[in-house]
């Protein structure tokens, strides 16, 4: 009785496993032959259309880094008056709001609200609100302290706006210090599956790519509808990218669109981040999951990819359980298909990492992008997987105690950023 | 002669990935089998779509093929051996790993060969930030 | 455990076999891992990728835009299963703060 119940539940268990990696398989495939199944057909005039945009850049201690992005709002291509950037000084005890203050002061399009300890410190969403509140922009951009963006990204995440149907944008982030140390390059793996391929394929079949919370934005009316980012959540980019399907518009990923970003470079960092992912993560699956079932503005493979999207983070724990529940299966004997699903267990140990992009994706994103040997270090990726899966169980054990205990630990831990990839762009 | 010699090339590559199969069919296992053609399925519908001549990909499938022949039948006579010589849990402990150590060799394969095929024509041009 | 039954009938000497395949197993796995040491050690591609600057200007022209049909127009699906599912999912305990 009770093998019959755990074959059953490793069946189940494994087939979700293989639906994954058919689904991020079909996401390799659509990537290398270019296939977009959502086309529109354009007619041009001679007007030209260039939106105001307001640039929302949150900033708490980073001192190592503002300046070098600030520096970069004064390169941008965009029309100055056309462009505000608001720096959010949140609570800095450091030389973050100095530095930007100098900037304000000399280019009058950016703008410094600082906020004190009382207001500020709460975390980004809380930042970004209170951005939000003075922007006037047509168009509202984000962009973390950290990054690095080309200088005419502004147009190329504006123009996808010109479609009404499309509330939000998102662009491609890269890595600047990926030689830094082999969590970086990981890491860097990781962002290449993950926007290379997988945003890549999502947009292209017309499936719901992710806003990311940085490099990317939204229509002003759209957030204004959605009364902006929601306090109450860790992840406030997958949050708001469901709140802005349901609500019945579109998230383009754009490719060309790209922007440096400062990874984390060490394991307790990477661990910190990826801890907040998770949970932010889960609690949208559990806030979203049945809204997207129930959508009359998601058509039926919207609604199953978004699941599966909202569901990306219990996969490492799935993973874990499977083996947990296959080996006395596998060791009993008990019948020739369980050893066969047994085969997918660990092939999704190189599939749920970081962006939980599988090997192949991150093999063909590579690829494409022109590397010559940075997927030599593809077999690797198994380590940061066995390192996601206690990450992944103490989030959502720390929901579950959340949840009895009735306690708020949504508590926003900030990514140190050291400036350590300033070096990269010097040179 | 030139169309001679690449054909005859192909036909190598085809008949020592054949080769392969038969061989790990009669000699080491079935699972060896079903590893090879996993093995052959991702690759063929993958990498076979980029750039690089037919002589090259199928060389480096029919490589695949023996190292993960190779590597089946020396992990499946380490098996057999400590079968014997320790007993029947030598044997639980191969057949729980037995499909994380043939993802080793995939993985490090597949990516190798990525890093040996030509670059993509539509490489993006590359400029510093 | 048939899968394992030996294809090698006789074993003359098991445990000098046993020995150099214990010692052979890290080798063999070592340099199946070798090239991730060695770009570890001396990176050839350790980034970061360059990202294109377009400098010259990028008219956006307003764009009057026709959608295609759908691929997908008619659900056949049966949307009952799915308010099915929907309902049973919102039954259950939500973690969400």
């Amino acid at each position: 009785m009770i093998i019959e119940a755990l074959e059953v539940l490793f069946t189940l268990l494994t087939a979700l496993m293989i639906v994954y990696l058919i689904r991020h398989y079909v996401f390799t495939l659509t990537v290398l032959r270019g296939i977009k199944k959502t086309k529109k057909v354009t007619v041009t005039t001679d007007a030209k259309y260039e939106p105001t945009v307001s640039i929302l850049i949150p900033a708490r201690d980073e001192e190592q880094v503002i300046g070098r992005l600030l520096q970069r709002m004064t390169e941008l291509t965009y029309p100055n008056d056309k462009l505000q950037v608001i720096v959010i000084d949140d609570a800095s005890s450091d030389n973050t709001g100095r530095i930007a203050d100098d900037y304000s002061s000399r280019y009058p399009f950016i703008e410094v609200l600082h906020r004190d300890k009382r207001d500020g410190g709460k975390g980004k969403t809380s930042a970004m609100n209170a951005g939000f509140k003075r922007s006037k922009g047509e168009i509202i951009l984000c962009f973390d302290a950290d990054y690095y963006p080309q200088k005419n990204i502004v147009e190329n995440l504006a123009k996808e706006f010109v479609d009404p149907r499309v509330g939000a944008v998102q662009g491609r982030v890269v890595v600047l210090n990926e030689p830094q140390s082999m969590v970086t390059r990981l890491v860097a793996l990781e962002r290449i599956g993950g926007y290379r391929v997988d945003q890549e394929a999502r947009d292209n079949l017309g499936l719901i790519a992710q806003f990311g919370g940085t490099v990317g934005g939204f229509k002003r009316n759209v957030l204004e509808s959605l009364h902006g980012w929601d306090e109450s959540i860790l992840a406030e980019d997958t949050d708001l990218t469901f709140r802005v399907v349901l609500a019945g518009y579109k998230v383009r990923y754009v490719g060309d669109a790209e922007c440096y970003e400062e990874a984390v470079d060490n394991w307790k960092a990477y661990r910190s981040q990826r801890y907040r992912w998770a949970r932010g993560h889960m609690q949208c699956c559990f806030r979203h999951s049945v809204k997207v079932l129930k959508s009359k503005n998601l058509n039926l493979k919207e609604k199953i990819d978004g699941l599966l999207l909202l569901n990306v983070y219990f996969m490492p724990i799935i993973v874990l359980l499977s083996f947990i529940v296959g080996v006395p299966l596998i060791l009993l004997e008990s019948s020739t298909l369980l050893t066969a699903l047994w085969f997918s267990v660990p092939v999704s140990l190189y599939s749920f990492v970081g962006n939980f992009a599988p090997f192949f994706e991150v093999g063909i994103g590579a690829y494409l992008d022109g590397r010559t040997r940075a997927q030599w270090l593809i077999p690797l990726l198994v380590f940061t997987f066995i390192y996601n899966v206690p990450i992944c169980t103490k989030a959502f054990l720390d929901l579950i105690s959340a949840k009895i205990l009735r306690k708020d630990h949504n508590i926003w831990v900030k990514t140190p950023h050291s400036g350590n990839g300033n070096r990269y762009i010097e040179n | 002669m030139k169309f001679n010699a690449n054909r005859l090339v192909l036909v190598l590559f085809s008949e020592v990935i054949a080769l392969c199969l038969i061989v790990s069919f009669r000699f080491v296992n079935i699972e060896t089998v079903i590893i090879l053609l996993i093995f052959n399925f991702l690759f063929i519908s993958l990498i076979f779509q980029l750039n690089g001549t037919l002589n090259r990909k199928l060389g480096m499938l029919a490589l695949g093929n023996i190292i993960g022949l190779f590597w089946n039948f020396i992990f499946h006579s380490f098996a057999v051996v400590g079968v014997g010589y320790f007993g029947e849990i030598f044997g639980a402990f191969y057949t729980i790993f037995y499909p994380l150590l043939n993802l080793m060799w995939i993985v490090s394969f597949w990516s190798l060969s990525l890093a040996a095929l030509p670059n993509p024509q539509n490489m993006q041009a590359e400029a510093k930030p | 455990m048939n899968h394992i039954a030996p294809k090698i009938v006789m074993i003359p000497n098991l445990t000098s076999i046993l020995t150099i395949l214990i010692l052979g197993t890290p080798i063999l796995i070592l340099i199946m891992l070798l090239p991730v040491l060695v770009e570890l050690k001396k990176p050839k591609d350790a980034g970061p990728r360059m990202i294109m600057d377009n400098v010259s200007e990028v008219p956006i022209h307003i764009m009057r835009v026709i959608p295609l049909a759908n691929i997908e127009e008619k659900q056949n699906f049966d949307s009952a299963l799915i308010q099915a599912l929907a309902k049973i999912i919102g039954a259950l305990p939500s973690l969400e703060a």
